[in-house]
């Protein structure tokens, strides 16, 4: 059954990403899943204040402005949340005694927006140069009253659902070398022939964050956390490609959008792995 | 001169302390790793709240009140009360080092929300928390205290609440067109004056005592109990070195590279799954804390002699 605005239950909005959208901070992006828009910033590895400053470690801080008035609840929760994947998924102890800040401002909330916020801050971090040990990806799903269940959802239908899951993954490329070669990781096996070829890899994908509203079954949870896995995956091979034109050509910004074919290449991705996990 | 080694050990290695114990699968505290803390209830400690419980789990003590007040309901839900939560960790709680302050301060934020989102998403009947219809209903607030901080406030605080919440009772309410006010029919409860919002058709007054007889008689048919919907049972993990420890103690806690909190339904049924942020949760780690909770909400209701 379609949805309001048109898509298939397991269809995402078009997201669009422009890194360096600001031109003050060390780095920054504009991130937006059709309407629900964020701008990030990342400050640092600058210097921390001295009741901050860890000696092992960079600090993490994590500022998250709604698009007006005061930061609520809501907003503290969001940065508590952020801060402790991104605390994660920085290498942190590359930079210790520093301090990291991300500042992300929401410029438009149509849903799915700690997700739009996960994925605002991970092309932040990456304009930034600040090492990650992997990209920060996730859906937003909302489980409507009839049990169905549809993807990254509009502010709307996250009033309409009985339960809204947000989850955040980090996806690594981990590599396979053959034994003994220098920096291998991740898993054994894998053999390269003469001529160089790239390696094989497999995307190792770590569920960080886990946010739920409402209650939902074991069955519903798993099927979420396979649809947020398949998302994410789209996503941050999306953030990747938006990265790579970005370094590459640095005169021209683009402003990466996913086109029709790559959105119906999504779907049908999604649809599969739906149809397999149920 | 004797020095016991064990205390320098455990304050100098922490984590090599805990290691050993977990490598024996036995915790420093004599648990088993997927052991919980059988949690300590008591309702109605306190006799100027509304509903109030005191929850311990170990040391951990935590102490819930809640405050009924009429308010003006919204005007696009105009029969839905409200349950408002706060949450309160404050210095006598224990020692706190700056960094140590930082992360509660961050665990403090997202403890608190999943407190509102549970006691307003299906906890408590909102329908039933209307007085009168359109023009008055109860406005809870629970405020819960972290008397003691042992660790797993998590679970603590949330059964503080659903139980001080389960505490509550209610007297009916009536409009006296005479009095152009709101009376309570049940025993003396606080009203308080509403001021800017105030609910239509006349403002909130304390109700002087008219007859005492009546309000001796009324007392027992025109109490309403709040009637807890869907009873959640938390259940708090974490990982320290590997090992997915049940209901992680302040000690394990500063250790833990990630923890998580699953709700199961009373009946042992999955609810949901709350995790903020940290290292990942592999599924096989998901799949043993979850068969674990289903384990532990066996027969607990009974253990905690909550009557909901």
């Amino acid at each position: 059954m379609p949805r309001p605005d048109g898509r298939l239950p397991n269809q995402i909005r078009p997201f669009a990403a422009t890194p360096g959208a600001l031109s003050r901070a060390d780095g920054s992006s504009r991130f937006s899943h059709e309407r629900t828009e964020l701008l990030a910033s990342v400050y640092g590895p600058c210097e921390a204040r001295r009741a901050r400053e860890l000696s092992h470690t960079a600090a993490v801080e994590v500022l998250f402005r709604p698009r007006g008035g005061l930061p609520g609840p809501r907003e503290r929760e969001a940065e508590a949340l952020l801060c402790r994947a991104v605390e994660y998924a920085a290498l942190g102890a590359l930079h210790p005694r520093t301090a990291l800040s991300l500042v992300l401002q929401v410029v438009h909330d149509d849903g799915a927006l700690l997700s739009a916020a996960l994925h605002a801050a991970c092309v932040a971090l990456l304009h930034a140069g600040v090492p990650l040990r992997g990209m920060l990806a996730g859906c937003t799903i909302a489980i409507l009253h009839d049990g169905e269940m549809v993807l990254d959802p509009t502010a709307q239908e996250e009033l309409e659902a009985r339960t809204v899951v947000s989850l955040g993954y980090m996806f690594r490329t981990c590599y396979q070398y053959d034994e003994g070669d220098e920096g291998a990781e991740g898993e054994e096996g894998g053999g390269n022939g003469d001529e160089w070829e790239p390696p094989k890899h497999t995307i190792e994908r770590e569920l960080l964050l886990s946010h739920v509203r409402g209650v939902l079954s074991q069955e519903e949870y798993a099927l979420c956390l396979h649809a947020a896995q398949q998302a994410g995956i789209c996503v941050s091979a999306f953030c990747r490609q938006v990265m790579e034109r970005s370094t590459n050509c640095e005169a021209k910004l683009p402003s990466g959008r996913v086109t029709r074919d790559q959105d119906e290449a999504i779907t049908q991705l999604l649809k599969e792995s739906m149809d397999t996990s149920a | 001169m004797e020095v016991d080694a064990l205390p320098l050990f455990r304050s100098t290695h922490r984590r090599e302390f805990h290691d050993e114990f977990l490598r024996a699968g036995v915790r420093p505290d004599g648990r088993r790793p997927l052991e919980a803390r059988v949690p300590r209830v008591q309702r109605g400690v306190l006799s100027s709240a509304h509903g109030s419980a005191r929850v311990g789990v170990g040391k951990t003590l935590v102490l819930a009140g809640v405050r009924a007040e009429l308010t003006a309901p919204r005007q696009t839900e105009p029969s839905r009360g409200r349950v408002l939560v706060a949450l309160e960790t404050t210095n006598i709680s224990g020692p706190s080092s700056a960094s140590a302050l930082l992360r509660s301060a961050d665990e403090h934020a997202a403890v608190v929300e999943l407190l509102q989102r549970t006691a307003s998403g299906g906890l408590v009947e909102l329908d039933r928390l209307c007085a009168v219809k359109g023009s008055a209903v109860w406005t809870l607030y629970c405020d819960v205290y972290v008397l003691e901080h042992d660790g797993n406030i998590t679970d603590a605080a949330m059964l503080a609440m659903c139980a001080a919440l389960g505490d509550v009772q209610l007297p009916l309410v009536e409009y006296d067109e005479k009095l152009e006010s709101f009376v309570t029919l049940g025993p003396a409860c606080r009203l308080t004056e509403s001021e800017s919002t105030s609910p239509t058709p006349g403002t909130l007054k304390r109700k002087r005592k008219a007859e005492p007889s009546e309000v001796i008689r009324s007392h027992a048919d025109n109490l309403m109990r709040v009637k807890l919907d869907d009873l959640l049972l938390p259940f708090s993990f974490g990982v320290l070195s590997g090992h997915l420890l049940a209901d992680p103690c302040r000690d394990e806690e500063s250790l833990l590279s990630c923890n998580f909190t699953v709700l199961v339904h009373s009946d042992g049924q999955f609810a949901s799954l709350h995790k903020p942020g940290g290292a990942p949760l592999s599924e096989h780690i998901m799949e043993t804390a979850i068969n674990a909770s289903r384990n532990y909400s066996n027969g607990i209701l009974q253990k905690l002699r909550l009557p909901f």
